[in-house]
Formats: C-alpha cells, structure tokens, sequence
C-alpha cells in the first residue's frame, strides 16, 4: 500500500520535474505578436487570404508582408484588432460577397444527357462538361456549398446555389471550387464597373442594349409588383430611365426572343412605366453607393455621356463636377431633341437624380475660355475628363490674340484645322506634330502642316502599311519632305506640361490585333485626331499626384478601354468597337461610353492601370443563342390606350405627353410576357 | 426535472456512441456477445459515475492547465479498482474483457464528461450525467452484442435462441461484422431520428 | 526471421485497426481527408514506438521488482501522457518541420487506445524488448496503412451519391468494415510463412 502510493508519488514528480526542464530546455522563442495575431484571426482557416491558414497569415503580417486587412473573414473588426496588435492603422476594405449568376437549374435547363455519377460538380462537368447543354450553366451538385466552411451557401428546391448573404464573408472558397464561373466574388464597386464577357449568362436584350440593363431582372419585378426594385435594377447600369423611356431606340426589342413567337416583349415602354412610377411618388430611388473618398474629377460637358460618368463616379465614392458651357444641363437631350418628343420635365427629373448622388454642376462655363485641362488640374481636381460628347465639340478652339490655340492642349480636330487653314487663319502648330489615322486626308493635312510651320508631321495609322494607300509607301521620298509614317501603330497617351503638349506614347500593334505592349515614346506638340469630335479623353496628374514646374502641371491622359477582341482596338483614341465608345447616335450608347470613362477613372485611381476585357459581349461577338423558341403560347402585344379624342389617334404618338403609357394592368400583363431568357435558356411556360 | 432530464438525455439524445460518436473500440470488442457487452457496460457505468462525482468535487481544486492529466490519474484509479474487483469476482468477464478493461482510462467518453460536464457541475447532477450516460452506454453495448451474438452464434446470452437448423454468420462475430453492424445501427438511428423530426 | 512474421502478422493479419480493434476513434475522426490521415499515422507510428519502449522499461525495471504490477494502467497512461508532451516540447526545438507537421496531432494519440493498448500486449504477451519494439513499429504501420486506405475510400465516398442516413460515420464504418473483411484473406499468412522460413 505505502508502496504504491510511493511509486505513484515518485512517477507522478520525475514526470513532472521532466516536463518542468524539457519545457526550459526546449523553449523556443515565439513572437508574442504572431500569437496575438493567431488569437485576433477567426481561426477559420478558410484560405480566403491567400495563406494556406491563419498561422501562417499570422506570421506574414507579424512579418510584414501581408497587411493587417488581408482576412477577409473577419471584416473590418478583425482588421482593426490586427492593426491595434501590430500598430497599424486600417482602412476598412470594401465587403466582397459570393454572387451566382445561372437562373436556370438543372432539371429547368435544356439537357443533353441525364447524369448519373457522383454527386460534385468536377466530375461531372468531366463527361462533355455537364449535363445541360448551356455550357456556362450551373451543374448544381453544390461543389461550393461543400467549399462554404462558413454555411453561407445552399442548393436551393430548383437546383442553384443561394446565398446567405448574412454569412457570407467573401473567402472566395466558393469561386475556386466551381468548374463553371457559376459563383464569382464581387464586390459592389466590381458590379458598378463590370462588362458583360461571353462566358457569362447573358439573355439577348441584355447583350443589345448597349447600357447592358438586367432587362429580364427588372420585367420580373414589375411581374411581382416590386416597381421600386424595377427601377433600381434599370439605374444598375441606367441613369436615365425615364429618358430611355421616352426616346431609346430600344434595340434589346428587336432581339427579343418573342419575336420567334410573335412581338417583341414591350420591354421599353415597361421601363418607361417604371420610370414614371418612380415620377409620380416625387422620390428618387437611389442604387448602391460606396462610402466617399476625397479624389476630385472634373467633368468637361453635361450631356449624356458627361452625366453617366459623373453619376457612376459618385457611386463609386469620387467627387464628381460637371463643368457645362450651356445655361443647362442635358445636352443634346435638352438642346437638340424636340420637345414634343422628350419632355423638359422628365429630363429634368431624370438629371435631378443623377446630381442628388453627389454630383456638383456649374454651368456657363466653357473650356478654353474659363477654364481649361490645365488650371481644373492645378485647382485641385485629381482627374478631368472630357466628355464632350457628339454635339458641338467641334469648336473647341481657344482665341487668342493672333492666332487659335488647343484648348485641350495640342489637340485639334481635323476638320477644325482643314476649316482654319482655308479661311487663312493662324493656328499654333510648334515643331512636331501628329496626324493620327485620317486616311488619305492625312497626308494632304501633313503637307498643309508642314507648309503651317511645322518641322516634322508624324502620321499614325493602326493599319499595316501594305493596306495603307500608295502614296504612304514610298517613304524615303515622305521623310524627304519632312513626313514620317508609322503604320500599324497608335497613340496610347499624351504628355505636357502646363499648356502645352510635349511628348506622345505610341503603341505597336501587330497584324492579329493582338497587344504586344511595344511603347515608343516621341516628342510632339500637336495631335490631330481624323474624327469629327473629340475623342473621350481623361486627364489626370503626371507623376500620380500634383507635381508643379514653377505654375505648370505636369499631366498626362489614361487610357479609357482596352479589350482584346481579334482586331479590336486601343490607345486613347481608337474604339474597340468600331462606331459604339464613341457613338452618340442614341443615348444609351453615350451612357455606355460614360460608364467606361468612370470605370477607366476609377481603375486608374485604384490598380493604377486599366485591365483589359478579354470575351467582351459586343455586337459582334460570337455567343451561343438559340434559332427557335418552342413550346411558348402566342399573345399579343399591349399597347397603351391612347385617349382618341378627335377620332384621330395619331396626334397620341405625335406627342408624347398625351400618349400615356402602359397603365398598370396593361404593364403586369406585358410583364407576363417575357420569357426571361437566360443564355439559352428560357421560361417555356409562358 | 431538470435533474432528471440531466439522467435521460443519455439514454437517447446524447446516446453513446451513437450520437455522441466515441469510445468506439471497446463498442467494437467486446460486443461478441451480449452478455460481454452487458459486462463492459457495467464497468463503464462504475467508472463513469464515480469519475464524474469525483472530477466534481474537484472541480475548483485542480488548477486548470493539469486537468487533464488529473482527470486521467483519477479515472485510471478507478479503472485499476475494476480491473482487480473483476479479475477477483468475475474472471470468466475478465477473461474476455481482456485488455479492454484497462484501456477504460482512454475512452473518450468518460474524459469528455469530465471535461464537458463534470467540471463545470454540482456533484449530484455529475453522477446523475455519468449514471445516465453509463447506462445509454451499456444499453447500446448489450442491444449490440446481442444483435451480434444472434446473427454470429445463434445465441442470446449463452441460450440458444435461433431455430437448431440456422447457419451462424460466424463473422458477425469477428471484426468484419462488429463494423457493419455498427454502421447500420448508425444509418438507422439517422434515418429514425430524420423521420422523426419531418 | 521470426521478426518477418511478427511484422507481417501485426501489420496484415492481426491488424491493430481491423483486428484488434485498437484506436478507432481517431480512425474514424482523421480519416476524412488524405493529407490529415497521412500526418496522424506518422504521429502514431513516431509516439508508439517510442512509448512501447519506455512502457517497457517501466513495466521491466520498475514495477516488476517493486511487486506493483496492479499498478501498470495507471503508471503507462501517466508516462505516455507525460512523454506525449515531452515529445511535443522537444520537436518543437528540434525538427520545426516534422513538428508542424505532426503537431496538432501529438494531443490527439495520448487518449488513442491504440499506443496504451499496444504497451499493455507487449507485457502480456511476455515479448522481449526487441520484439516489443518491432511490434510497436509494425503494429503502428498497419494503423497507419488502414488510415489511408480508408481515408482514400472516404475521399471517394465525399463524392458519391450516399443515401442520407448513412453519410458521416455510418458510411465510414461499413467501408472499415469491408476492409476488415479483405484482411480477412491473410488469416494464415503467418503460418505457413513461419514453416517456410523453417524449412
């Protein structure tokens, strides 16, 4: 008994005493702050940071090479305990969350087989990449919901992901587990800036309007009644509802896949009931808006294009103002269309819900002759774009005593120069100036400039040489007189300094359209552009912040867009949809092109360069569609009532204000004839 | 009411191993045949119950960082005192018990409990959750065995109970049949408990 | 030779897992993904040969001449818990590598049956030092090569269509028990290997 009790004693304190030394002994060093960090982190080990775990996150930032707001799991709470632990201070990063975008489940979707195997979306999209014959559509066998370590995802009764957005922490653990693109992570400001790419679902009056509205989103609101959703989904990717309402050509109506039935879904006029709902309660819906910065962006026209910008801008937290020539704002909304066509009091109703997102607007002031690029730069605006649009840009000369300067600096217009040559007037040229493109016309214009007093003319072209005009080939006689050709090639940006431009980038662009980022740089004063108007343009500070010579800026243009479509465009100049960025023909497309110059703003402001599209929805895009639309029931077209009172109902189409739109009963039924399109998919029960 | 609840939770919604899936081994080992089972079970009652009321009283004595080693020492005492009461009074169990009685000290139920309960409660509700658990415990064992034990040898605690013409599956008795059957008692509690709750 | 036999009854026939019965918990609980059943078995393979050793000598050096052979469950289930930490502390020092590795195991194998148990049937089964450690050895690897072929079958399983009730441990143990049944095939492996070697 003693014994034991002994044994038990002695076992008990060698034990001890050993662990006591070997705990002394083999004691390793810990940074307290790596176990701080462990601690403050979820613990989750979701990977959402890049690092295989939460320990070893811990010790990259206790390391310093990861910041203290790399867990995204944890929010801005973890952030900040993290940045107390090492010190830091930390800026709240904006919530990613988890977005799926098939509407269509397997089960709803055209099938091509009936699969059978195991249940996770890798295996079966293994056999000819899945069951359904959609190729981008989900698989739901809920390989994300298996990823999800936070429960923030489900597959729902028709066989799609669903989101839990209370759950959801934005890992991304989902996205690398979907073989199909299905679930994607973005963020609000993504989804403000996003273009459609063709391996997206995309229904075909989506890819047509050229702003890109979510147009089977919003007919399914106004189906449920939701008209305020409706019309937060429309200013998504719309700022003048109400406007396109009246006046938008309504491409998206002409690919309808009614029209395989019998009439298109009157998918304006239900946007224009929308809109006039959202008119008669006298409040304006706002869409999502990011928290503000202090980045100041001056916007030179409020037109369409002007207004789009500045409104996305706002929304994406810059300070936007709108720097406007006219009395008003609007445009050629205001100042070109007829009235009895677009009413002045839902235009203004359209623009006072662009502004009360943030936006300042000065108006009767002019570029060049109050203002111009250089002095917005150096009064503290971060950015000025030119979004002077299609209407009247032509003379935007600066008079000055003997002669007509650039009021953007060394930019001119052809025509503009064709028209001051002729009439004899002196324009200010200096040494070396650029012809971009221009055709034939260039060379004329080259030797008209050299004549003007310019020492050498450099034209640019995107085409190869062998496709240029003889006259371009001979080139030896060209540098001869003075005129130096470059094919294949064009103007990425421009440089100066205060008034004055001083250098130009250029970018080789070989035969397959492809971008070989071949820059050369060479000096110039003067850009002359072939088209009738000035191209968007931004400019922003040379050096990425205010950097003076003596009272000059230095400063330099972004690029607006960049996609690589084969044979598709870039440079500041050139559109990658030839007659669309820079197309004011409707003015949804000036809303897209003043959605893109937000975009390039704010790529520039943020990841400091703008990323290219590849897969670009675009007219001429190949994407998969469908040729026939079956098992859907023909009915008709609702058409407004028009109030006949003189028997003569035309007057009603005449002029709009007595041509009523779709009443209510009229609009839910019309809803009711959508088909709500996915990419190849289709409600047949309609 | 509270206490009694505290007793019957283990008899089906915290019952071992099914629910709480642990202290798989000696579930798997000594379930040959019933009465095995019954035998295991008992000693895992004592043991649990007199663990938890002691792990109890305790439970503001021991400091925090060497709990688990103390809890260790004092379910192995008491696996010690089963081991010599039962090697003394019921060799015939012992015998087939074998190594599994020592290996008691290490079935996670009875270091969960202390762990998850008993430290943390009176000493009253401690063995009323220890007597409960025990008794889910033998009871899974013996429903087990005997399952095993008629399927394997044809017999219900030593007396024939199948007709004299069956066939025995002798390897329900050996390892093969003590995971399956396991298995299948697990997807029928699911399937039960699922149909239940719809 | 006799230790061929020894190995390949303890890994093959006898297999502490499948046979034995030893160490389930853990066999169930680690064996959901491969990368964690690999770190376990070497865990187990590293602690229990070292404590098969230790407990030997306790049980040889200690116990036996005091007379407290009564006491052996409760002395090897302190040194184990004790060493388990001990070794802990010391790769921690020694091999970060393997301690990164096997660390968040460590804790889990001082309440594994299987390390206890295997001390305890070197002692009864009256086998001498070398044999135990190469019992210890052996017996771990077959532990550990059970872990991963059940770990590869779960693997597979994550993605099958399982019926409901069955999903998780359920599934997990039928497969444990099929695989007990193909090691059923080298029962008497181990004999006519011993009358090989003696002829």
């Amino acid at each position: 008994m003693l014994s034991a009790a002994l044994f038990l004693l002695v076992l008990g304190l060698v034990a001890s005493v050993a662990l006591a030394i070997a705990s002394r002994a083999f004691y390793v060093w810990e940074d307290p702050k790596v176990l701080a960090v462990t601690d403050a982190l979820p613990g989750a080990n979701c990977g959402g940071c890049g690092n295989p775990g939460c320990a070893s996150a811990a010790e990259a930032i206790a390391a310093g090479l990861a910041s203290a707001n790399i867990c995204v799991a944890g929010g801005f709470e973890v952030a900040q305990a993290v940045g107390e632990i090492m010190g830091q201070r930390v800026e709240e990063r904006e919530p990613e969350f988890s977005w799926t975008s098939c509407s269509y489940g397997v089960g709803n979707a055209e099938p091509i087989f009936s699969y059978n195997g195991a249940s996770d979306c890798h295996a079966a999209v293994m056999l000819y990449g899945g069951s359904k014959l959609c190729p981008v559509g989900c698989i739901g066998l809920g390989s994300c919901v298996k990823a999800c370590q936070f429960g923030a995802l489900a597959i729902g009764d028709d066989n799609l992901p669903v989101v839990d957005y209370s759950r959801c922490v934005g890992c991304g653990a989902c996205v690398d587990a979907c073989p199909k693109n299905i679930v994607a992570l973005v963020s609000q400001t993504r989804r403000i800036i996003s273009e459609y790419v063709t391996d997206e679902c995309t229904a075909p009056c989506q890819r047509a309007c050229p702003t890109g509205i979510h147009i089977p989103g919003y007919i399914r609101e106004i189906r449920n009644g939701n008209y305020e959703e409706a019309v937060r989904i429309i200013k998504e990717k719309c700022p003048l509802p109400l406007v396109c309402g009246y006046i938008c050509p309504a491409p998206c109506e002409l690919s309808c896949r009614r029209n395989f039935v019998d009439e298109a879904v009157a998918i304006d006029p239900l946007k224009r009931f929308v809109a006039d709902h959202e008119m008669t309660t006298g409040k304006h819906i706002d869409p999502y808006k990011c928290t503000d910065n202090e980045i100041k962006i001056a916007l030179v026209g409020g037109g369409s294009e002007g207004l789009t910008a500045a409104y996305y801008l706002a929304r994406l937290g810059y300070q936007p103002t709108i720097l406007e020539a006219k009395p008003e704002l609007g445009g050629i909304l205001r100042y070109v269309i007829a009235e009895d066509r677009l009413p002045r009091n839902v235009l203004d109703h359209d623009i006072q819900g662009i502004l009360e997102m943030g936006i300042e607007a000065n108006t009767n002031v002019a570029m060049g002759r109050d203002f111009d690029v250089c002095s917005l730069l150096k009064d503290g605006y971060d950015a000025v774009v030119v979004t002077s649009g299609g209407f009247d840009s032509r003379k935007i000369l600066k008079p000055e005593q003997e002669r007509y300067d650039a009021a953007i600096p060394g930019l001119f217009i052809m025509l503009d120069l064709l028209t001051a040559f002729s009439q004899r007037e002196e324009i200010h040229l200096g040494k070396h100036a650029v012809i971009a493109n221009g055709g034939l016309k260039a060379l004329e214009l080259a030797r008209k400039c050299r004549d003007m007093g310019a020492e050498i003319v450099t034209i640019v072209s995107d085409q190869p040489l062998s496709t240029l005009p003889v006259d371009f080939h001979d080139t030896k006689v060209l540098a001869e007189e003075g005129i130096e050709v470059r094919a294949s090639a064009t103007v990425a940006a421009m440089r100066g300094i205060g008034e004055r431009m001083d250098r130009i980038a250029l970018e080789d662009k070989d035969l397959t359209g492809d971008i070989s980022k071949k820059r050369t740089i060479i000096d110039a004063d003067t850009l002359i552009v072939p088209a009738g108007r000035l191209p968007e343009m931004a400019f922003v500070h040379a050096a990425g912040k205010p950097e003076t010579e003596g009272e000059r800026v230095r400063w330099q243009t972004i690029e607006t867009f960049r996609t690589f479509p084969k044979g598709g465009g870039y440079g500041i100049l050139s559109s990658p949809e030839p007659g669309r960025i820079s197309d004011s023909s409707a003015v949804v497309k000036s809303i897209l092109s003043g959605r893109r110059l937000a975009r390039a703003i704010h790529q520039n402001f943020t990841d400091g360069t703008i990323t290219p599209i590849p897969n670009l929805v675009w007219e001429a895009a190949d994407i998969l569609d469908v040729t026939e639309v079956n098992g859907v029931n023909p009915s008709e077209r609702q058409c407004p009532t028009v109030s006949d009172v003189e028997g003569d109902s035309k007057t009603a189409w005449i002029f709009p204000e007595e041509y009523p739109g779709l009443d209510e009963p009229a609009a839910r039924q019309e809803a009711e004839r959508c088909l709500q399109c996915g990419l190849i998919c289709y409600d047949k029960n309609t | 009411m509270k206490l009694l609840r505290t007793f019957t939770k283990g008899l089906w919604e915290e019952l071992p191993p099914f629910r709480l899936v642990l202290g798989l081994c000696p579930v798997l080992a000594v379930t040959k045949s019933a009465e095995t089972g019954l035998g295991m079970g008992l000693a895992v009652i004592f043991v649990l119950t007199c663990s938890n009321v002691l792990v109890s009283c305790l439970r503001n004595v021991i400091p925090r960082k060497v709990r688990i080693a103390s809890y260790i020492v004092i379910i192995a005492s008491f696996v010690v005192m089963v081991e010599l009461a039962s090697q003394a009074f019921f060799y015939k169990i012992y015998e087939s018990l074998g190594i599994f009685i020592p290996l008691i000290v290490v079935n996670c139920i009875i270091l969960g409990r202390a762990e998850a309960f008993a430290s943390r409660n009176g000493i009253i509700p401690s063995a009323l959750d220890g007597l409960g658990i025990g008794l889910g415990f033998t009871m899974s064992l013996t429903v087990l065995g005997a399952i095993r034990e008629i399927l394997g040898a044809g017999t219900l605690f030593g007396t024939q109970v199948m007709w004299s013409s069956f066939r025995p599956f002798t390897f329900m008795v050996e390892a093969p049949g003590a995971f399956i059957s396991l298995g299948v008692l697990l997807a029928l509690m699911n399937a039960f408990s699922k149909t239940q709750q719809s | 030779m006799e230790y061929i036999v020894l190995v390949i009854s303890a890994v093959l026939i006898k297999n502490i897992l499948l046979a034995e019965y030893l160490g389930n918990c853990p066999f169930l609980g680690t064996s959901k993904r491969m990368d964690t059943a690999v770190g376990m078995g070497l865990a187990v393979i590293f602690v229990m040969t070292i404590a098969t050793a230790v407990t030997y000598v306790v049980q040889h050096m200690v116990l036996v001449p005091l007379n407290l052979g009564y006491l052996q469950t409760i002395a090897f289930i302190l040194v184990i818990a004790a060493l388990v930490q001990f070794v802990e502390m010391f790769l921690r020092k020694f091999a970060p590598p393997l301690y990164v590795a096997l660390g968040i195991f460590l804790p889990l194998i001082t309440t594994n049956c299987a390390v206890l148990g295997t001390a305890i049937l070197c002692i009864r089964r009256d086998m001498n030092f070398p044999e135990a450690v190469v019992f210890a050895i052996a017996s771990a690897s077959g532990f550990t090569l059970a872990l991963i072929l059940l770990a590869g079958i779960r693997e597979r399983l994550e993605i099958s269509n399982v019926p409901r009730a069955l999903r998780g441990t359920a599934i997990g143990l039928i497969m444990a028990g099929l695989m007990s049944l193909a090691f059923f095939g080298f029962v008497g492996v181990d004999g006519s290997l011993k009358e090989f070697i003696q002829n």
